[in-house]
């Protein structure tokens, strides 16, 4: 009894601390319908920045966790069973988290509508919203079937298969939006759609070992098995990123230079690849609970910073290199309101997922 | 239809501005907001030094990354090759200003001329707010607001939009040039039409080699660039070891 | 008290926004004769061009003409006004001088006309203690008590016999100015009418005074010379045809080489063949080594000054010349100029001087000499605002008679003849009190040994305009009890400004006429507001360019904001009412004498005795019956409706042999300044060598008649002030007016090395690092006089050992935007708050240029 009240009163704690983040969240909404953009950071060199870099990691982050409880169904690896509805609750979680730090970057929210009406079928920009759009529809759906124990017809499975496409394809046109700026090359290219997707899963791991460990349960050994590939690949990846960035030629990379001499890009790869690759590594760490709780935590943060100064490598110069007067880079200093809309954000994903643990069961489905 | 270009003379151009202030004043710009704007640099070291400035607005480019990457068409393409834009339907997203290579894209990060908003005078019942010389004059956001471009287009554009040089499209429909060509006072400036071996513009680029800004991307610009802005002379030398 | 029916006269100006058929086809050949390519209509006729910009211009505005003083090239302008409001400015097509032509700074005219700081009412101070920290606790009151409080200080000056402590400061102006500054002050009865002339720029007259007889600015035929020499002028930025410059300039470079002489890498000079980065105030021997280069290489023009007879050059290094050998033709002294000064002025004398390479020295002088006489030495303010710096303007104007392009084509003009004409005389006027009050000694000391002031030949006959703050401060001759200032600021422009806050603080009675409240305003008891030049007000002034003289109007093209009126017509007006009221009638009486030219009518009220007074003052420009030369009207309905006056084109070369000096021909040694020195001297009953050094000039003897090098005398010693500073004017400076427009400050870089929303200081990097500066560093600069914050900024275009500032931030008062916080905190630096007050006492001009040394400190 005695024990009930205390976690009572930890949810009442932790519900309020939500609501007061929520509504911290509200303020800057209304801030920034009736003030503008104006009240972030940004300016007309660095057009994004960190709500676009929360977008970002919102957004990967549910496309992960929707690959991460596709692997049941589509892979048939049924000991990942357990987590599939949890995941696709998270991934509808963060894909609204996502829709919240996109809506708070958008100047006219109110012209959405033309995204229907007058849609640009060229616009991998287009592509990515209605495809985040159609994935949280088809997400949607499926926490349905799940609910109702529809685990096994023909339309349950055509359900995972399509919101696994429209994950990939999503996160991926996600990062073609990125990939299809030819006039800065530290994005232009095939690569990003392939990393996008590799850190979708990253984040999608993490999400999942990090839920488990919470709720302490297994299977966190084969998600720590699988994030050790992904998290080798995104090092390798990594390297190789800088090492071209640090190597170009084109005034382009200026900002991508400068980017990497940052202090968070040693954040980044010190804290948010390197060391959690290493507990993932030695034998010593994989089985200590702290190592696995630290292991999930550092990716996570690692990949919101990676969302910052990914943004931020491309855009920290003029459109024209040779428009860089003094100081020559537009620096980033996020304001309180960039931050908060981060914090809205996480704190309507906590929420949700909060309403969600208490109110459906998310293990079994 | 035609294929409207602009070709500036850079021997001409004096670096003086004059384009960019004619084009704040023409098209109600917003402080901070430059549809015309510059690229200007100094290079050398002492005492030989060279000073470089390339006036820069759209460039209305055939193949426009800022018209391919907007998600609701807001900008788009003209019959006669202008890049304009829909306030209307534009969301604000800006990603047409990460695509654009040339930078020349604003967005209204608050209220048109928030500073004529104000409402506190300088010197008590001695001065005016700027709101009531707004006010008192008569003018629209601003005492020197230019109607004209309501005729085509909105006078000021909204808070969260996007906005660039349409090459004065509202002077374009009543037969006038692009404020920046009429009011430049190098004469620096000539815009027509390039499908008319006869223009202006097809007989500059005809007669001087041309180059373009960030020819290698394959934008296709309609802003060319003629001469050099510091043309002199060398004295002859072979150089040294 | 408004009069609706004059101001509405200038209402029904025809429509003029269709290009001009003349001013179109002359755009036509400025393009190659190419056809214009219109939206839609690609192969319109040049005919067509013209019907349809005329049918399509937007119907509910028109373009009305009026003048633009934003700098003194004033420019003839139209402005488009929509509803009552003027929205856009253009260049006149019916000015020859600068056509449809018009400068980036003209249009920031449209952010000082609505300034929400101009001041909508008089307001005077409540605060007795005057001082730059004491906030004036301004407070508004209506005109009627402003003017009637004037009125009565002025009435007891004169109850008091004390006229001559009155003073009026006069600023920028329009030739209506002699009815406030020369009527009033005569009636009134004071010799203090002041005008800011020697902070201008006379040392730039100077030079082709005491060469050609000509006390005027000159004009440069660019369009057909083959070389241009420019001494520290940046006509691409400032001062002055700055609109016509920038419309001809990139085309002249087809066929001129030009070379630009400055310390800073000047906009003109990023489009120049060459710069010659002189050390500052070494000019003198720059031009005298290019001089020295000429005559030893045999390349002066020979049509003009003539050549050895039997032709064969004796001009050699250190060689004496007999003058005998040489025969002149239409100049002077050329041999004596030599024998006393060039003979030894060889390049490598002048390379160490001048810290520019003999080569280029000697590169230059031939290019220059070799264009003969296509070729321009152009003198700017540069090189001769400086102690000393009436030599240098000898100097450098000089070399323009060695190669003949005085009054030449493709060379150096003097001012096209105009027919305007002077207003009513003021004898009549002047009673007892005024005649004793006027015959007192100036305020500014012109005239006396150590100001010889000698504007056109007269000692005393130019001001003093700086020491003025000393006059007063020292009660020298006499006290100042009441002083009007209009469109000036003197606590700002003027150098050592810390001064004027003391000199006007010590005035009982200041009254500032201004559009907003200004560092002057802020030591003021009244404040009246003004008129905007551009938009509000009568009146007109006269410039010269492109081989014309122009008389432009300034007219109200759109009703006065606020309650304002006009500083030189209308208030003088008024007052003169107020004078009458109390018994004193004199000055209404004169001013009733300015009649409507057509009508024979006296003004009724202020408004009519502005338009009236312009049309007395133009009246054989519009009156068919008084027709001299030029433009023809048929009357003054079409001489407004045009706004310009256009005169006869440049008579060239009609003064070879009748120049206007003691021989009549271009005098290298100077009998004409031998003259004036002589006669100061024997007002002095002295010498000319005991004058020259109270003047702290070096020349001796003969050498003070001659061009001749002068050593810069600088402030503060090198090894406290290891820099000499370079004071320059921003090419959006619409004088030191602009600083509140939100465009200025956008834009200020616009000038090369320049930063927007900022005040930078540019040294070179060499010097930087020595300091230990880097860009973007909060600084102060130090000088012997003065200190004043900015930024640093680390340029190439500056010379190692100088850093460069333009002039133009710095207000603490004026307005949001101009100042940091108004009336405490500035926006930048001030220039003149870091330069000494010193003088080139032979023009009367204060120094701003080359002669003051500074240190910087981080902040």
């Amino acid at each position: 009894m005695a024990e009930n009240t205390q976690a009572t009163r930890k949810y009442y704690v932790w519900v309020s601390i939500l609501g007061i983040a929520i509504l911290a969240g509200l303020v800057t909404a209304f801030q920034v319908f009736t003030k503008g953009l104006g009240i972030y950071g940004g300016n007309d060199t660095l057009v994004w920045t960190l709500p676009i870099a929360a977008y970002v990691f919102f957004a990967l982050t549910s496309t992960g966790l929707t690959l991460v409880a596709s692997i049941p169904t589509v892979f048939g690896v049924k000991q990942f069973d357990l987590v599939a509805k949890r995941a696709i609750y998270l991934a509808i979680a963060s894909l609204i988290a996502a829709f919240i730090s996109l809506g708070l970057d958008l100047g006219s929210l109110s012209n959405l509508i033309h995204f229907l009406t007058s849609p640009n079928m060229a616009s991998p920009m287009w592509w990515m919203g209605a495809l985040y759009v159609l994935e949280v529809i088809l997400l949607g759906v499926k926490f349905w079937r799940m609910q109702v124990s529809d685990l096994t017809s023909r339309f349950y499975t055509v359900l995972s298969v399509l919101a696994f496409l429209v994950a990939i394809a999503a996160s991926s046109t996600l990062g073609v939006v990125f990939g299809s700026i030819e006039a800065r090359p530290s994005f232009f290219g095939e690569f990003m759609p392939v990393y996008f997707l590799l850190n979708a899963l990253l984040s999608g791991l993490a999400v999942i070992i990090l839920s488990n460990l919470i709720k302490k349960i297994d299977p966190v050994e084969d998600f720590s098995n699988l994030l050790r590939v992904v998290l080798g690949l995104a090092l390798i990846l990594f390297v190789w990123r800088t090492f071209v960035g640090l190597n170009a030629n084109s005034p382009e990379y200026a900002s991508f230079k400068h980017m990497s001499g940052t202090w968070l890009f040693q954040v980044e790869f010190w804290l948010g690849l390197v060391l959690p690759f290493l507990l993932l590594l030695v034998p010593v760490f994989r089985d200590k609970v702290w190592a696995k709780f630290a292991t999930a935590g550092l990716v996570l943060a690692g990949l919101f910073v990676r969302g910052l100064l990914l943004v931020e490598s491309g855009l920290s110069i003029p459109g024209d290199p040779r428009l860089t007067g003094v100081p020559g880079i537009a620096t980033v200093s996020y304001t309180v309101w960039e931050w908060l809309v981060f914090v809205f954000a996480l704190a309507v994903l906590f929420l949700l997922y909060t309403i969600g643990d208490k109110y459906f069961d998310l293990e079994t489905a | 239809m035609a294929k409207y270009a602009m070709v500036i003379d850079l021997q001409r151009c004096t670096g003086c501005g004059g384009c960019i202030l004619a084009c704040k004043n023409e098209n109600n710009l917003s402080e901070g907001v430059s549809w015309s704007s510059k690229i200007a640099w100094t290079e050398g070291t002492f005492p030989d030094v060279r000073y470089t400035y390339i006036t820069t607005l759209c460039n209305h480019c055939e193949n426009a990354p800022c018209v391919k990457g907007c998600p609701t068409s807001a900008m788009h393409k003209t019959e006669d090759g202008v890049t304009n834009h829909d306030p209307d339907k534009c969301i604000g997203c800006r990603y047409c200003m990460t695509g654009c290579p040339y930078g020349v894209i604003n967005f209204n990060w608050e209220d048109a001329h928030a500073g004529w908003q104000e409402q506190e005078a300088l010197i008590a019942d001695v001065t005016a707010a700027p709101a009531e010389m707004v006010q008192q004059v008569g003018g629209t956001s601003i005492p020197y607001y230019n109607p004209a471009l309501e005729e085509t287009y909105e006078g000021v554009r909204p808070r969260g939009v996007v906005e660039k040089c349409n090459f004065c499209n509202h002077r374009l429909e009543n037969g006038q040039l692009p404020y920046c060509v009429e009011s430049c006072p190098s004469n620096a400036r000539a815009f027509g039409d390039l499908d008319d071996p006869n223009s202006d513009v097809s007989k500059l680029l005809a007669k001087f080699r041309s180059f373009r800004l960030r020819e290698h991307l394959g934008t296709e610009p309609k802003v060319f660039y003629v001469r050099e802005f510091t043309p002199g002379t060398n004295v002859a030398s072979k150089g040294g070891v | 008290m408004k009069n609706q029916a004059v101001r509405d006269d200038v209402k029904d100006v025809e429509d003029h926004s269709a290009i001009s058929r003349r001013s179109f086809l002359k755009l036509m050949s400025a393009t190659g004769g190419a056809t214009f390519a219109l939206a839609g209509t690609p192969k319109l006729s040049i005919f067509d061009f013209a019907k349809t910009a005329a049918a399509k211009t937007n119907s509910k505005g028109e373009w009305l003409p009026t003048t633009c003083q934003g700098c003194t090239s004033w420019c003839s302008k139209q402005v488009y006004v929509v509803d009552g409001r003027a929205i856009k400015v253009r260049g006149n097509s019916n000015s020859k001088v600068n056509g449809i032509a018009s400068c980036p700074k003209a249009h920031l005219s449209l952010q000082q006309v609505y300034d929400p700081d101009r001041l909508k009412t008089p307001m005077k101070r409540t605060n007795p203690n005057k001082g730059r920290d004491e906030d004036p606790q301004f407070v508004p009151i209506t005109w009627d008590e402003a003017l009637e409080t004037v009125a009565d200080k002025i009435m007891e000056l004169r109850d008091n016999n004390e006229t001559h402590k009155y003073m009026l400061m006069r600023g920028r102006y329009s030739y209506m100015r002699d009815i406030i500054y020369d009527r009033m002050t005569k009636i009134i009865g004071s010799p203090n009418n002041i005008s800011h002339s020697a902070i201008c720029a006379e040392a730039e007259k100077f030079g082709p005074y005491y060469t050609e007889g000509e006390w005027t600015y000159r004009q440069y035929d660019i369009e057909n010379t083959n070389y241009i020499l420019l001494w520290g002028a940046d006509p691409l930025s400032a001062n002055r045809q700055v609109s016509y410059y920038l419309s001809a300039w990139g085309d002249a470079l087809d066929n001129a080489k030009s070379a630009v002489i400055d310390p800073r890498f000047s906009a003109t000079a990023s489009k120049s063949d060459e710069w010659l980065p002189v050390k500052p105030g070494e000019d003198g021997a720059l031009a005298v080594a290019m001089a020295h280069v000429i005559l030893t290489e045999g390349l002066w023009y020979k049509p003009f000054v003539g050549d050895f007879v039997d032709g064969e050059n004796r001009f050699f290094a250190n060689g004496m010349v007999n003058p005998g050998t040489f025969e002149e033709k239409y100049t002077s002294g050329l041999v004596k100029w030599w024998n006393i000064e060039l003979r030894d002025k060889t390049p490598e004398w002048a390379e160490a001087k001048t810290g520019l390479s003999a080569e280029q020295i000697r590169r230059v002088a031939i290019a220059f000499a070799t264009a003969a006489p296509h070729a321009i030495s152009w003198v700017g303010g540069g090189p001769v605002m400086q102690p000393r710096g009436s030599y240098a303007s000898m100097a450098a104007h000089a070399l323009n008679g060695l190669v003949g392009s005085v009054d030449n084509v493709g060379g150096t003009l003097k001012a096209n003849k105009e027919y305007t004409q002077s207003f009513p005389g003021s004898d009549d006027f002047m009673d007892d009190i005024a005649k004793e009050g006027k015959s007192h000694k100036k305020i500014d000391h012109r005239g006396r040994k150590e100001f010889p002031t000698l504007t056109k030949g007269k000692s005393g006959g130019g001001v003093v305009t700086n020491n003025a703050a000393d006059g007063i401060i020292n009660e020298d001759p006499n006290e100042i009890k009441v002083a009007i200032g209009y469109m000036n600021n003197f606590a700002f422009s003027a150098p050592q400004s810390a001064r004027w806050f003391e000199a006007l603080a010590k005035i009982p009675f200041l009254v500032h006429i201004t559009t907003n409240a200004s560092e002057f305003s802020w030591f003021s008891d009244i404040i009246l507001p003004s008129t905007h030049h551009m938009f509000e007000k009568y009146g007109y002034v006269k410039a010269h360019g492109n081989g014309y003289r122009h008389v432009t109007m300034n007219l109200p093209v759109i009703e006065p904001v606020w309650d304002v009126y006009t500083d030189e017509t209308e208030i003088p007006y008024l007052l003169a009412g107020k004078l009458a009221e109390r018994g004193f009638t004199n000055l209404l009486d004169h001013y009733q004498t300015y009649v409507d030219p057509e009508t024979g009518a006296a003004p009724a009220n202020e408004a009519e005795f502005a338009l009236y007074a312009l049309k007395h003052a133009t009246h054989k420009l519009w009156d068919p019956a008084k027709y001299q030369a030029g433009d023809k009207f048929s009357g003054w309905e079409e001489f407004k409706a045009a706004g310009v006056w256009n005169s006869a084109p440049y008579p060239f070369k009609k003064r070879w042999g009748k120049m206007k000096t003691a021989t009549g021909m271009f005098e290298f040694y100077s009998e004409t300044l031998k003259a004036a020195l002589e006669g100061h001297a024997e007002k002095h009953e002295t010498d000319v060598d005991d004058i020259l050094e109270t003047c702290n000039y070096q020349a001796r003897g003969e050498m003070a008649f001659v061009p001749h090098y002068e050593e810069p005398l600088v402030h503060g010693e090198e090894n406290e002030f290891p820099l000499t500073f370079v004071d320059y004017k921003s090419r959006l400076n619409r004088e030191g007016r602009s600083a509140n427009c939100t465009w200025y400050q956008e834009l200020r870089d616009l000038d090369p090395g320049d930063e927007a929303w900022d005040d930078v200081a540019k040294f070179n990097p060499i010097d930087a690092k020595k300091f230990g500066i880097e860009t973007g560093d909060k600084i102060k600069l130090v000088s012997t006089t003065g200190t004043i914050e900015c930024t640093a900024k680390l340029w190439e275009g500056v010379r190692p050992g100088t850093v460069a500032k333009a002039y133009g931030q710095g207000h603490w008062a004026y307005g949001r935007v101009a100042s940091k916080e108004f009336g405490k905190s500035a926006r930048g630096g001030n220039n003149n708050e870091l330069l000494p007050a010193d003088y080139d006492r032979l023009s009367g001009s204060s120094a701003f240029y080359g002669f003051a040394r500074v240190k910087v400190e981080k902040v």
